[in-house]
């Protein structure tokens, strides 16, 4: 039977694709112009194989270029800074243990002023810098700022935001699943 | 103007129209599918860009194919063959902007180690590594290009039309780039920063010198220089063909070719003139492409009293 994606609306505000019913053992590949027993671009199968089995080997994909989330895991030790002015809200503590909990990793908090903190940050010497920036704080170009995703906008007013590192992406989107998860939070 | 063309070199003309109305529909859908899979990607930027530049020389020569056949009026006498001549200028500058553009994106992001962010996207309810997403539009946009650029390089031959050759260049260029940036991806995806930089470094030279050959060619032309080859600054072999023969039959003329377009202009200084010519007769290569030759001028000698001191 021909591969067919049937689209089924979700149960909240996403739509979820599924895959039909697994075809009899049979009937796989068989296509009714082709007849019985014929496959339909064997080679183009085979390619589209190759492609997904090369892309499952990878799939742990992105890594970290300076290993920022193995690091945490392997040392249990997250170095946060938390901005100290104004003084951060219940927000940043909860996505603190959230962030803890995903790594396995005890927080070690220095607290200080945004600039001192966001230097630290853009040179490896933390890991995340929890407090209040607005979305388009010109530090944009030199950390990565996560927002809540309720949160993203471009006005310029003061937001609880995470910053990390540049191009650590494999640490940048567990904070952001973090963040996403954090709306479902009490 | 409205020249006498063969029948096929008519028909390669409508073949190279439609393809490039196929070029600009097909790379426009690249472009669409590119900056909705870019979601703010500063890694992204540089392939729309290079896939908006691209759509230029495919423009251009749809303009220049328009105005080409316009017979002449008295205030443009030699009608508009010339227009195929800046056509191919602003194809050629086009193509090197391109080339000049990656590897200055490039330099700019190897030398300030500019640590490439590409996190997650959220697609169908699902988080997902933006980096697949890229990398499925970067495969798409490599099709066209693939396909277009190889459909247009022998009627670019045939029509002898540098436009179009510079917009098969810049198909080249475009599914360099696209597979390029798959690797950039995957090697940035893998926790090598500085692979899509890299990888855009590598083609951005061989993208560059298409684009400065192209243009070599183009002004070569703009400035009446003999007939060059489409892809690199000699001079066309079936040009030097001309050249030979016209001295053969001209002994002690001094013979100039120049090029409107894809059409030959000769001058023969110091020969009297002939007071009928078959223009065809004089072509010494393949009759089909005897068209090319479009007007014989002479110059007759000076008279010897002439000198004066």
């Amino acid at each position: 039977m021909p591969l067919r994606w049937s689209r089924t609306l979700g149960a909240g505000k996403y739509d979820v694709w599924r895959l039909p019913s697994a075809p009899s053992g049979d009937a796989r590949g068989d296509v009714p112009w082709l007849g019985a027993g014929r496959v339909a671009f064997p080679r183009l199968r085979l390619g589209l194989g190759l492609a997904v089995l090369a892309l499952a080997g990878c799939a742990d994909l992105p890594k970290d270029p300076e290993g920022t989330l193995e690091r945490i895991r392997a040392s249990g030790e997250l170095r946060v800074g938390l901005i100290a002015d104004p003084q951060p809200d219940g927000t940043a503590g909860r996505y603190l243990a959230r962030v803890a909990g995903a790594t396995g990793a005890r927080p070690a908090i220095v607290s200080g002023p945004s600039e001192r903190l966001l230097t630290e940050l853009e040179h490896g010497r933390l890991d995340l810098v929890l407090g209040e920036l607005r979305p388009d704080t010109p530090w944009t170009s030199h950390v990565n700022i996560v927002l809540h995703p309720d949160q993203q906008t471009n006005e310029p007013v003061l937001v609880t935001a995470a910053a990390a590192r540049h191009g650590e992406n494999a640490w940048i989107m567990l904070l952001e699943r973090e963040a996403g998860r954090l709306g479902g939070d009490p | 103007m409205n020249r006498e063309l063969p029948e096929n070199i008519r028909a390669d003309l409508r073949r190279a129209r439609r393809l490039a109305w196929w070029t600009l529909a097909w790379m426009g859908s690249v472009v669409l599918v590119m900056w909705l899979a870019m979601g703010g990607s500063q890694a992204m930027k540089t392939a729309l860009i290079e896939d908006v530049l691209s759509l230029i020389p495919a423009a251009v020569f749809l303009i220049a194919c328009h105005f080409e056949p316009k017979p002449p009026t008295r205030r443009f006498p030699h009608g508009l063959e010339r227009v195929h001549s800046l056509a191919s200028l602003i194809a050629a500058v086009a193509l090197s902007a391109v080339g000049a553009f990656l590897i200055y994106d490039a330099v700019t992001t190897l030398v300030t180690a500019d640590h490439p962010t590409i996190a997650s996207i959220s697609l169908f309810g699902q988080d997902l590594w933006h980096g697949w997403v890229m990398i499925a539009a970067l495969a798409y946009s490599v099709v066209p290009p693939v396909i277009l650029g190889r459909l247009k390089l022998p009627v670019a031959r045939r029509l002898q039309d540098k436009v179009l050759h510079t917009d098969a260049m810049m198909q080249k260029a475009d599914w360099m780039t696209g597979l390029a940036g798959v690797a950039g991806v995957i090697g940035v995806g893998l926790g090598y920063w500085w692979a899509d930089a890299a990888a855009a470094a590598i083609i951005s030279f061989s993208i560059l010198w298409d684009g400065i050959n192209s243009l070599r060619v183009a002004t070569a032309e703009l400035v009446d220089g003999a007939p060059r080859a489409l892809d690199d600054d000699e001079i066309a072999e079936d040009a030097e063909a001309l050249i030979a023969e016209l001295e053969r039959r001209y002994p002690g003329a001094d013979v100039k070719l120049r090029e409107t377009g894809r059409y030959i202009h000769a001058q023969l200084a110091g020969v009297e003139p002939e007071r009928r010519l078959d223009l065809r007769s004089l072509w010494p290569g393949d009759p089909k492409r005897a068209w090319r030759l479009v007007q014989v001028s002479f110059v007759p000698p000076e008279p010897p009293t002439a000198t004066k001191d």
